[in-house]
């Protein structure tokens, strides 16, 4: 009896969770519809990092260059090219891509210490560069004014995407769909040669392996990713600034995957929500919710080095639960 | 009896919500940069706005209705005000957003304006021509002057006062506002002087604490004239750093837009020969201003308010003229009210205009000078010009409001 | 030469323990506001000189006793991790602390006024400062090669398991070099709070120049640490003058270079 009840839960879950994410939006006032958003966002921003850090070891301290590039490329086509949403996303990608390529063709040869210091290299220079150019990101200033789309399907009612809860279920589309993408990624061939690589590099050469493209590869890849996520803020918050190319912008997916668990391919989901979450709680108390996050992802590193979705897998209960997490051998 | 039982509790809480919606308060979401280099200003901001709603309190609220402050910092940080400001709007659900320190912010902040049309009042000093130009929008008003008000007074005076000026040079903040402004003023100068030499201008990014560089290639260019809009805590980081260099004693130091009275009641012992533009002049002799420098000066412990901390005050106190004129909150008719409205402030009556929601102000420039009565330096008989004389006119200023 | 104080720091602290201290400009950060604090409540500057680096030596030395010291066994990135995570901590809790308007430290009287070189007039401790430099470069010189417990250093950097085999006592060499370097950072952090004040995000803005310093010069190289500062500087200074616009991206812009043509910077040892 008791193990039929709990496989019909188990395949019921995912229904209810599908369910509620319909829900949500409707239910509440539009200020939840913001804060999940938020959320989506960070999820798909962390998603693409742990797929160069949990899958292929590439621990990356500026991931936050092809985020605030994929926002500012879909800023400037709002702004200056035409009022789509499809071509400011497949633009941002493509820019996002390539630069992950240009930058990536140089970090990659290097590993450990030198490619993270690389990182922060490319990260600051970005930054600055995005800085000095006015012109292109109004600097300081950020760029302001951008038209927020609406979409219109044949058949289907105007999409206007300034409205918080149509964009609740914009974004949640989209960053599902990416996941979905990630997850093939992530199980195919070339997944297992990242892990391959991650294990041990000298392994994978001798095993004849290409591991410079294979990484360099992974690193486009989650350029591509971050890039789409920064294109997904700029009709969230209408403007875009220098903070989205910023040091402490590359460290949020870093924080959010370790906090998640950087070994679980959804860890990076758990740990967005937790992150969103701690963050606007704390804000309404308290101003330093820095501190706090800082205080979590210490006792995370130093105690749960699987992050949350590692702790809770290792109950059997929640095993069910975590199952959707779906381990990584 | 359990059908009278519903009745009477529903009753009950129709009379409380009745009730709790008259007393219900009027949320005002006010936005300074409560910390950095510009939190100098912000915070006081931030505090003399307090003031201001306390004494509209004490008289009765806003027609009834009590004024709650919700204050937050926006680190004059673009992203910073727009999400705070979001929250503002979403969460607290407030009625009207006042302040943002910097064009950056401000900008910000009238977008977030339009988006969900909530009202907009920008009382902290983001200047830049965009916010009545190019980018106006129905919902944001401008309190505080526009930059060119400011430049174009400058060049007048700097022309007229300083005939014998042949080079002038510039420091100014690296971004939209510091660049207007220059670029603004030589222009101007220009017209008024054409056979002045400007110096290429010097521009310090925002958030840079170490001005040596900077000083260094300013003062070796020997100007007669420095003209800087480096303000709140940037400026007077800036004269203490550049003091050692001479610079002050080679040059006439102009400290341009709201800068020089943070610059006089924040420097002391460091403060050094300048001259300057300021929105407000706070030995004024009138019942509005006189109360709230007497009130300011016992919670600041001696100190006189200092650049828009005037502005920040008038703007609650416009908010409850405008509200009580029309006697409705109707974001609507509150628009209406305040376009072409004339309102009491601090520095005597003043006009916002209908085009582009630009108040118009007035203008006080003169040389600082060392005050007997006081521990600090004050702007001794400033020339006043009316911001009308001043304003860019209507046709120039690219704003169509829709 | 603040920069060298720090990269030395940095690049020692690398070449022992082999992690990149990122929680090094957040150390400097609480050299600054330590200062701030010890001259406000002495009332002399010499007193928060001499005792700020020594608080600041002391949160470092809690930090790698009761955290980074249990993950020396664990992989190079969680190191790395938990200093990003104290980064985080250090620089909130110092504006929970200290507020977040910049606390101005007064400079000692005997070091105000300016000096004239040349027709133009230098501040009297701009001047001091870059007197420093290379003082604290030989000073650190002579103490890796001339004294026992340098030595010893200097032998657990190079190889940790044949020093450990030898006898030596590894971790607690780890720790002496992990809390000097922090030293070091405290005295950049006293040494700037006169000029600049003690303000939130100093340690930020500090950090990445130092990297490239650091990268420059060469990890695990404190001649080329100085080196790098050197030049970085002069870089920043006249490029001020002639490019002021560029001159912010140029020391990222040398790294890159760097790690191109010669990863192991001007005088560091090969490898990666």
């Amino acid at each position: 009896m008791k193990d039929r009840s709990a496989s019909f839960v188990r395949r019921l879950l995912p229904f209810l969770a599908a369910g509620a994410l319909v829900v949500y939006p409707l239910a509440l006032p539009r200020f939840y519809s913001s804060l999940a958003i938020e959320i989506f966002i960070m999820a798909l921003f962390a998603l693409s990092f742990n797929l160069m850090f949990g899958y292929a070891g590439m621990l990356s301290f500026g991931h936050a260059v092809f985020y605030g590039i994929g926002a500012y490329t879909a800023a400037l086509v709002l702004k200056h090219a035409a009022e789509s949403m499809a071509l400011a996303i497949a633009c941002s990608m493509a820019v996002s891509f390539v630069a992950a390529l240009v930058i990536g063709f140089i970090c990659v040869r290097f590993t450990r210490t030198y490619f993270i210091m690389l990182t922060v290299a490319f990260g600051e220079l970005v930054y600055v560069i995005g800085h000095r150019l006015v012109g292109v990101t109004g600097g300081d200033d950020g760029l302001v004014g951008i038209p927020i789309p609406q979409i219109s399907l044949p058949g289907l009612p105007v999409i206007d995407l300034s409205n918080m809860r149509v964009y609740y279920y914009f974004s949640l589309v989209i960053v599902a769909a990416a996941a979905v993408v990630l997850r093939i990624i992530v199980k195919s061939r070339f997944g297992h040669v990242l892990r391959a690589i991650r294990d041990s590099q000298q392994r994978a050469l001798f095993l004849g392996l290409n591991v410079r493209r294979h990484l360099l590869l992974c690193y486009a890849l989650a350029g591509l990713f971050a890039g789409l996520a920064g294109a997904l803020l700029v009709p969230f918050e209408g403007m875009v600034s220098l903070e989205t190319l910023h040091f402490s912008t590359s460290g949020n997916p870093i924080i959010v995957s370790i906090l998640g668990g950087t070994q679980f391919f959804l860890g990076p989901v758990v740990g967005a929500a937790i992150f969103i979450l701690v963050k606007d709680t704390v804000q309404n108390v308290a101003e330093f919710w820095m501190l706090w996050m800082g205080i979590i992802l210490v006792a995370t590193v130093m105690f749960l080095p699987g992050g949350v979705v590692g702790f809770v897998a290792r109950f059997k209960p929640f095993r069910s639960a975590a199952g959707i997490a779906k381990k990584e051998e | 009896m359990r059908a009278v039982a519903i009745a009477i509790c529903l009753v009950l809480v129709c009379a409380v919500t009745v009730f709790a919606a008259g007393q219900e308060p009027v949320k005002i979401g006010v936005m300074y940069a409560l910390s950095g280099p510009l939190g100098v200003l912000g915070t006081d901001q931030a505090k003399v706005s307090k003031i201001a709603a306390d004494q509209i309190n004490k008289e009765g609220g806003i027609l009834g209705r009590p004024v709650e402050l919700l204050i937050r910092d926006d680190e004059a940080s673009p992203s910073t005000a727009a999400r705070v400001a979001r929250k503002l709007v979403l969460e607290d659900k407030v009625n009207f957003i006042v302040g943002a320190n910097g064009s950056p912010a401000g900008m910000s902040v009238a977008e977030v304006a339009s988006r969900f049309k909530t009202l907009y009042l920008s009382a902290g000093g983001a200047m830049t021509e965009l916010m009545t130009g190019k980018n106006c929008n129905r919902y944001t008003f401008r309190i505080n002057h526009s930059g060119a008000q400011f430049y174009r007074a400058d060049a007048t005076y700097v022309a007229s006062t300083f005939p014998d000026v042949k080079t002038v040079a510039g420091i100014n903040p690296d971004y939209s506002y510091g660049h207007e402004m220059w670029d603004g003023f030589t222009s101007e100068l220009k017209k008024k002087k054409p056979d002045v030499q400007v110096v290429p201008g010097v521009f310090v990014p925002m958030a840079e604490k170490d001005y040596t560089n900077y000083i260094a290639s300013v003062v070796d260019k020997k100007p007669d004239l420095v003209y800087s809009v480096l303000w709140s805590g940037s400026g007077v980081a800036f004269v203490k750093q550049a003091k050692p260099y001479g610079m002050f004693d080679k040059s006439r130091f102009f400290l341009a837009a709201a800068a020089l009275t943070t610059a006089m009641t924040t420097l002391g012992n460091d403060m050094v020969r300048m001259w300057g533009s300021e929105p407000e002049d706070w030995q004024m002799d009138n019942p509005m201003n006189k109360r709230m420098v007497t009130d300011w000066m016992k919670e600041s412990g001696g100190k006189p308010p200092h650049a828009y901390m005037g502005h920040s005050y008038a703007t609650l106190f416009i908010l409850k003229q405008v509200i009580e004129r029309v006697k409705s909150f109707d974001t609507e008719k509150i628009i209406a009210g305040l376009e072409g409205g004339t309102f009491d402030t601090p520095w005597g009556k003043m006009t916002i205009r209908k085009g582009d929601h630009q108040a118009m102000g007035k203008i006080f420039i003169g040389e600082a000078m060392p005050n007997p009565k006081y521990q600090f330096w004050t702007l001794s008989n400033p020339k006043v010009i009316p911001a009308e004389d001043v304003s860019l006119p209507m046709s120039e200023t690219g704003c169509v409001m829709k | 030469m603040l920069l060298f104080l720090l990269a030395s720091g940095l690049t020692l602290i690398f070449g022992v323990l082999r992690v990149i201290n990122f929680a090094h400009g957040s150390l400097y950060m609480l050299g600054a506001y330590f200062t701030y604090s010890v001259a406000v409540f002495s009332g002399s500057y010499w007193v928060s000189l001499l005792a700020a680096p020594v608080f600041v030596a002391c949160a470092a030395g809690l930090i790698e006793r009761f955290f980074l010291r249990r993950l020396y066994v664990r992989e190079h990135e969680f190191q790395l991790l938990l200093l990003y995570s104290f980064v985080l901590i250090i620089d909130d809790a110092t504006k929970a602390f200290w507020g977040t308007s910049i606390r101005m430290v007064p400079k000692p009287a005997a070091l105000t006024g300016s000096i004239e070189i040349l027709g133009r007039a230098f501040p009297t401790y701009t001047l001091l400062i870059i007197g420093l430099g290379p003082l604290v470069a030989l000073a650190l010189f002579l103490a890796l090669n001339g004294t026992k417990i340098g030595r010893q250093v200097v032998a657990a950097s190079l190889d940790r398991e044949a020093a450990s085999a030898v006898g030596l006592n590894v971790p607690f060499l780890y720790s002496v070099v992990f809390v000097f370097g922090a030293w070091l950072s405290g005295v950049g952090g006293a040494v700037v709070a006169p000029l600049r004040g003690a303000s939130p995000g100093m340690g930020m803005e500090i950090i990445i120049m130092s990297f490239a310093v650091v990268i420059v010069g060469g990890l695990g190289s404190i001649w080329g640490a100085f080196l790098g500062a050197l030049l970085l500087g002069e870089v920043l200074a006249f490029g001020t003058l002639i490019v002021p616009n560029l001159i912010v991206l140029l020391p990222y812009a040398i790294m890159i270079l760097i790690f191109l043509v010669r990863p192991q910077g001007l005088l560091g040892r090969g490898g990666g």
